[in-house]
């Protein structure tokens, strides 16, 4: 009832390994910085860790609550703010604008913070 | 407070002497915890009714939302555990001396009851942490109480600054 022929599997082999060589070529001319990462700061101990950061514009930065207080990672300026974040609560943004941006937590104004973006 | 820390040491080796054990068994200590926890979020809430200042509105919103998430935390764990909290002659005082001090507070208004609350947060929250770190975490069995006993102490200490700051602004 086969109505076509798959390649044969070592054909098949020799494709991917085809692709792959390409896509790993593609991936090393993309210049660095160009594809966004996610930077991870934990909020632990009633300190954000690491306090300051420096990002690309287009990368996102998560927080992750450790502690059992609730906290927030709000920007001086507005431009974000977490809400309320439990304990293990996470919560990301992009950074969508260079600049250097100051954050706090709302509940414990003395924990700061700083995303530098480029 | 002093006398109240004497009080409170009082209650709990008299209970540790009738258990035949060292010191306050956990399961009172989570009933001492989570009144004192209790006594911070009705002080709170005292304050977000009757005062005006944005700095001890502020402070009163994280008491709530601070000591709510630690006794939260001590529920779940003694859930876990499926343990219930023992109350003692401590936990009672501990109440009793809470009701005497909204009264006090309760007949004050403006910045004098601003100043008071702000006094009475930095004492309680030195009063508590002294007992949490000198006799409550030496005295926890549970490892994983222990450990809660040390995130609660964390965060209480951090209180106990942001008190002090709130009595000097006061000032």
């Amino acid at each position: 009832m086969t109505m076509f022929k798959f390649p044969s599997l070592r054909a098949g082999k020799i494709a991917a390994a085809y692709l792959a060589a390409i896509l790993l070529g593609a991936a090393l001319l993309i210049p660095k910085g160009a594809v966004a990462e996610t930077h991870v700061v934990s909020i632990e101990g009633f300190q954000f860790v690491p306090a300051e950061i420096s990002v690309s514009v287009g990368d996102t930065v998560t927080w992750i609550n450790r502690d059992v207080a609730p906290h927030t990672a709000t920007a001086g300026d507005g431009s974000f703010d977490s809400g309320s974040l439990g304990q293990d609560d996470e919560w990301s943004v992009v950074i969508e604008t260079a600049g250097e941006f100051d954050y706090i937590c709302l509940f414990h104004p003395q924990m700061q913070g700083v995303i530098t973006a480029e | 407070m002093a006398g109240l820390a004497a009080l409170a040491f009082a209650g709990l080796s008299a209970s540790a002497c009738a258990a035949g054990d060292e010191g306050p068994s956990d399961l009172e200590i989570a009933h001492i915890a989570y009144t004192a926890g209790n006594i911070d979020i009705r002080y709170a809430h005292l304050a977000l009714a009757l005062s005006d200042n944005p700095e001890v509105r502020t402070f009163a919103n994280t008491m709530i939302s601070d000591h709510t998430a630690v006794n939260d935390a001590a529920l779940a764990l003694l859930k876990k555990l499926n343990a219930q909290p023992q109350d003692n002659a401590t936990s009672q005082t501990l109440s009793k001396q809470a009701a005497d001090k909204r009264d006090e507070l309760a007949a004050l208004r403006g910045a004098a009851f601003d100043r008071a609350y702000a006094d009475n947060e930095l004492a309680y929250h030195q009063f508590v942490n002294k007992t949490v770190e000198e006799a409550f975490i030496p005295a926890a069995d549970n490892a994983e109480f222990k450990a809660l006993l040390g995130q609660a102490l964390a965060t209480f200490k951090v209180h106990e600054h942001h008190a002090d700051k709130m009595v000097k602004a006061l000032r």
